[in-house]
């Protein structure tokens, strides 16, 4: 008997059938890696949330929630949260407005823009977003930083104007380092939709504005919701942009969170307040989710 | 060509990729068999004297390499907490804060003078600090560093960071840090305050209005870029600024700097504890001090018999007088309570 004749007996054969069966077994490779180095080390972390640990070691028989009722009594976390909320918000607000009309001018123009527009996107990913967010503190800096420097040389201001270690310097460098994580689910979704419905609403009398909002819009929110998605999530539990252009006078809950694991060595409340912030995260992608399928819901019953 | 995979050519397709790999990382395996000794360290032309010694020690034993890691002290302790203890690292210099952390927690050694030929050198007042862990490395000033190009009045005194003059340009640093720790205590001490009674310390700084560094570094930084005109920094840090050729100077604020000395020690279960005492026995060699004392660095010198560059001056005390002025704080009452510290901070000025 061939080898072609029974196919069972070879791995590219079984491969092949494992592929065509479906079900988790593709994933497998995946799901152990982020079940060892992902889920576990989080599993862990969070369970230092409910337990007392002295010098490194947890202690037996402790298990308590008195850390999370000290941290949810506490104003200052409150103050904290709706911080990172709201820059978080603000930023991927931001983002949707700059990015939408670039990757609707994505889906207009030729190759060759095409080509320019996704290299302009695509290349500031290419550094570390610690090196893009030192950037701007070389342009957002005192005297010697590219904005003062230059309003300072045309003798508009005589003393710099204080750019960094505010809301505004955070929402602008998070504004500008997560702009590619929503103009690229919006051009995808962009590039993807059918024109011959934007040619039926101008050929039934609506006007091009009208033809925007009624059906290019509507058929564009899954790029929306993904983007907004993204970008709120990695916006919100950013760690580096508020530690270097909030400066020492500006915390959030990510900065809370390497503060008291790092610097002030309380796991407890380190383990509470990064369990706090995935959770709120989770909680707020899921209802960004739930909001677009509402959304969604309506253009494909107007459909 | 037959190029179907069966469970036979997939099998030796994985090992030669494991045969691949381990061709690839031969020269780390064998790196890795050579002794290296690994030194957390500072940042930047402060870790020069440091490498030099390095080299010193590398020269001495074939095969040894001497690496620096440039670490802030509280990242390396978190690190060897979060390791249960085991730590990659052999040595490492605490200022006194993190010193009496890392005595308390267990991550540091104490020295074996008899293994150290030079430790009968250092002055007994620094062998006191170290309180046996270690060997006290170099000392620091905490005074007042400014931009010559904002501040046309230089400061004489603590109080002066309140005139009027420097309104919106001071800069402090985190209580997270030593300089933190260091300017709370002085304040709090100069405005009838004490190391068991910060509350003075606290109600002065918020009165500053003052613009936070997240660290020391960070602090220099934001003074070189003229976002800050003033702010108590590490003589050392001003020193290298200065050198740089940036407008920083530095001034030994009256009633005095503070000093804060920096201990050398073992790490706790260390793979190389004689080549530890060899580089500790190094850092308070006459040889090594001297170097350390001398531009741009400025350290403090801890051994006696080592004569103050004149360069030094203005960034060491250099008479008996201006030894008798240094501040000191009792870290002993201020240790304790840093995480409420670190937690008041954000409380009093990031909110």
């Amino acid at each position: 008997m061939t080898a072609a004749a029974r196919p069972a007996n070879t791995f590219g054969g079984g491969f092949a059938r494992m592929l065509s069966r479906g079900g988790l077994w593709p994933a497998l490779p995946a799901i152990v890696f982020l079940t060892v180095f992902f889920a576990m080390p989080l599993a862990v972390l969070f369970a230092f949330g409910f337990v007392t640990i002295e010098r490194g070691v947890v202690q037996p028989g402790t298990f308590t929630f008195q850390y999370f009722i000290d941290t949810l009594s506490d104003d200052l976390f409150w103050k904290v949260w709706w911080r990172s909320f709201w820059v978080g918000t603000v930023s991927t607000v931001l983002c949707l407005f700059l990015a939408y009309p670039l990757a609707y001018v994505y889906t207009l123009v030729g190759r060759f823009w095409q080509t320019v527009i996704l290299v302009v996107t695509i290349s500031p990913l290419l550094t570390s977003a610690l090196v893009r967010t030192y950037a701007w503190l070389v342009i957002l800096g005192g005297r010697r930083g590219v904005i003062n420097s230059m309003l300072i040389e045309l003798d508009l201001i005589e003393r710099p104007i204080r750019f960094l270690f505010s809301d505004f310097a955070v929402i602008v460098g998070m504004t500008q380092i997560h702009l590619p994580f929503m103009i690229l689910p919006l051009i995808t979704v962009l590039s993807a939709r059918d024109r011959t419905l934007e040619q039926a609403s101008l050929g039934l009398g609506a006007s091009r504005t009208e033809t925007f909002f009624r059906v290019v819009l509507p058929v564009s929110l899954p790029g929306i919701v993904a983007g907004f998605a993204l970008v709120f999530a990695i916006s919100y539990t950013n760690f580096i942009i508020p530690q270097l252009l909030g400066g020492g006078n500006y915390t959030t809950l990510a900065v809370r969170v390497y503060e008291f694991i790092v610097v002030i060595l309380d796991w407890n409340k380190g383990a509470v307040l990064a369990f706090l912030l995935l959770a709120s995260c989770f909680l707020f992608v899921l209802g960004i989710t739930y909001l677009g399928n509402l959304a969604m819901r309506w253009s494909e019953a107007d459909r | 060509m037959n190029a179907k995979i069966t469970r036979r050519t997939f099998g030796k397709g994985l090992l030669a990729t494991g045969v691949a790999t381990a061709t690839v990382s031969a020269p780390y395996i064998a790196r890795a068999a050579d002794k290296e000794l690994v030194v957390i360290s500072y940042g930047g032309a402060l870790q020069e004297p440091h490498r030099w010694l390095g080299d010193q020690l590398e020269a001495k034993h074939a095969g040894l390499k001497v690496r620096l890691i440039p670490s802030e002290s509280q990242d390396i302790v978190a690190q060897i907490k979060a390791a249960q203890g085991y730590s990659p690292y052999d040595a490492m210099p605490n200022g006194e804060p993190p010193h009496l952390i890392a005595m308390k927690e267990g991550y540091i050694q104490k020295a074996d003078p008899s293994k150290l030929s030079n430790y009968g050198n250092v002055f007994p007042e620094f062998i006191e600090k170290s309180q046996g862990y270690g060997v006290p490395a170099t000392f620091s000033l905490i005074g007042l560093a400014y931009n010559t190009e904002l501040v046309k009045t230089p400061p004489t005194s603590w109080a002066d960071m309140w005139n009027e003059e420097y309104k919106d340009l001071v800069g402090i640093c985190r209580t997270s840090s030593n300089l933190g720790l260091g300017t709370l205590a002085v304040t709090a001490k100069i405005f009838g305050g004490s190391e068991d009674n910060l509350e003075p310390g606290w109600e002065k700084l918020k009165a500053l209005n003052p613009i936070a560094g997240r660290s020391p570094r960070i602090l220099a930084q934001m003074m070189e870029r003229g976002e800050i005109g003033i702010a108590p920094l590490w003589n050392n840090d001003a020193a290298v600024a200065e050198a740089k050729g940036l407008p920083i100077r530095f001034v030994k604020p009256d009633p005095g700097p503070v000093a804060i000395v920096s201990i050398m020690s073992a790490i706790t279960n260390t793979r190389h504890p004689d080549l530890v005492n060899e580089w500790m026995d190094g850092i308070i060699s006459a040889e090594y001090q001297a170097m350390a004392a001398d531009a741009p660095y400025y350290f403090g010198v801890t051994v006696k018999g080592v004569a103050i560059p004149e360069a030094a001056r203005p960034y060491t005390p250099s008479t008996p007088e201006e030894v008798t002025k240094l501040q000191t704080v009792d870290w002993s009452k201020i240790v304790p309570v840093r995480p409420q510290l670190v937690d008041q901070f954000d409380r009093a000025f990031a909110i």
